[in-house]
């Protein structure tokens, strides 16, 4: 059985890439001065911001501790920007009742006190796929 | 005139002189220091063992920082335990940082748009963020820190210092969507 040396070329080739693209941090060495790097990277996702896409958002209060969050079919993604009900976990969940929507709902236990404040202000965020 | 004429002859034998007792002392001092021993029952001879050893300081454990997705609400931050080490007592050095960032900013760019975001870095001489930070500016040399490890120069698998990026949320928001990258070059000097 003869081993193809192209494919193994290509492999290493495709490794020196992938670790020339993600794995950069350099050690310095023992010298008078020492120098090493790091690579700092971030992803900044596309976005739709709520108020130039208003129109596209609408809420409903199905259940009081429920709310249904209808979005453009376009968008698949909402995320909660900020919020002043500090103790509530918001969770996504998409329920039959909001096809192509996304509901968000209280996650405590039954009978845990509610303390939000009044009024509830939530900031959405949507992202375009 | 025959003094005349042997005066320059007499300077010449000085110099000449003097020129062979310096070498002398010099190659006595640096080159025969070892001793031969002499011919009998036993003979013992001895040698000078020399060797200099410069300051030497090294910078390890970095590790690189991805960010991730950014969410769009909360600023950005993270850093990393390094470990400096240096042999010069009191394991006293300085830190140099520059950033891949046009005239070495600190900056990381979208790939072929020039579209940068800002960063800035703090250096503190121990490990984590708790300790005493400094801002670090780019091409400059920091302030005297302390803390280097004076006895392993990988710090035994530990660290003793730490670098921390940090990201506004409003520089963030203030970009174009994509994936932004920059090294950060951190060098340590030794502080003599």
């Amino acid at each position: 059985m003869r081993l193809d040396f192209r494919f193994l070329y290509l492999f290493f080739l495709i490794a020196g890439l992938l670790s020339a693209d993600f794995l950069h941090a350099v050690d310095g060495d023992l010298d008078h001065s020492s120098t090493g790097s790091a690579l700092i990277s971030v992803t900044i996702p596309e976005r739709i911001s709520l108020n130039s896409k208003l129109k596209e958002l609408s809420v409903s209060r199905n259940k009081p501790e429920e709310l249904c969050v209808q979005t453009a079919s376009s968008y698949e993604q909402l995320m909660v920007l900020s919020s002043n009900l500090g103790e509530l976990n918001l969770t996504f969940t998409n329920t039959s009742e909001c096809n192509h929507q996304f509901s968000l709902s209280d996650t405590r236990e039954t009978g845990q006190s509610s303390t939000v404040e009044n009024p509830h202000v939530l900031v959405f965020v949507l992202r375009d796929n | 005139m025959s003094k005349r004429k042997n005066l320059p002859m007499r300077l010449i034998i000085i110099l000449l002189i003097a020129l062979a007792c310096g070498s002398t002392a010099l190659y006595v001092q640096y080159s025969i220091a070892a001793t031969q021993g002499t011919l009998g029952v036993s003979s013992q001879g001895d040698a000078t063992l020399s060797m200099d050893i410069p300051q030497l300081v090294r910078i390890s454990g970095i590790q690189d920082i991805n960010f991730g997705n950014f969410s769009g609400g909360a600023d950005l931050s993270q850093d990393v335990d390094v470990c400096v080490y240096t042999n010069l007592d009191g394991g006293e050095y300085r830190v140099r940082a520059s950033g891949s960032g046009v005239d070495n900013a600190f900056d990381l760019e979208r790939d072929g748009t020039g579209q940068e975001v800002p960063y800035v870095v703090y250096w503190s001489d121990t490990i984590g963020t708790a300790g005493d930070q400094i801002a670090l500016l780019t091409g400059q040399a920091s302030v005297v820190q302390d803390g280097a490890n004076t006895a392993s120069q990988n710090c035994g698998g530990g660290a003793s210092a730490n670098f921390e990026v940090r990201m506004t949320a409003n520089n963030l928001l203030n970009v174009p969507a994509g994936q932004y990258s920059g090294v950060l070059t951190l060098t340590i000097l030794p502080e003599s």
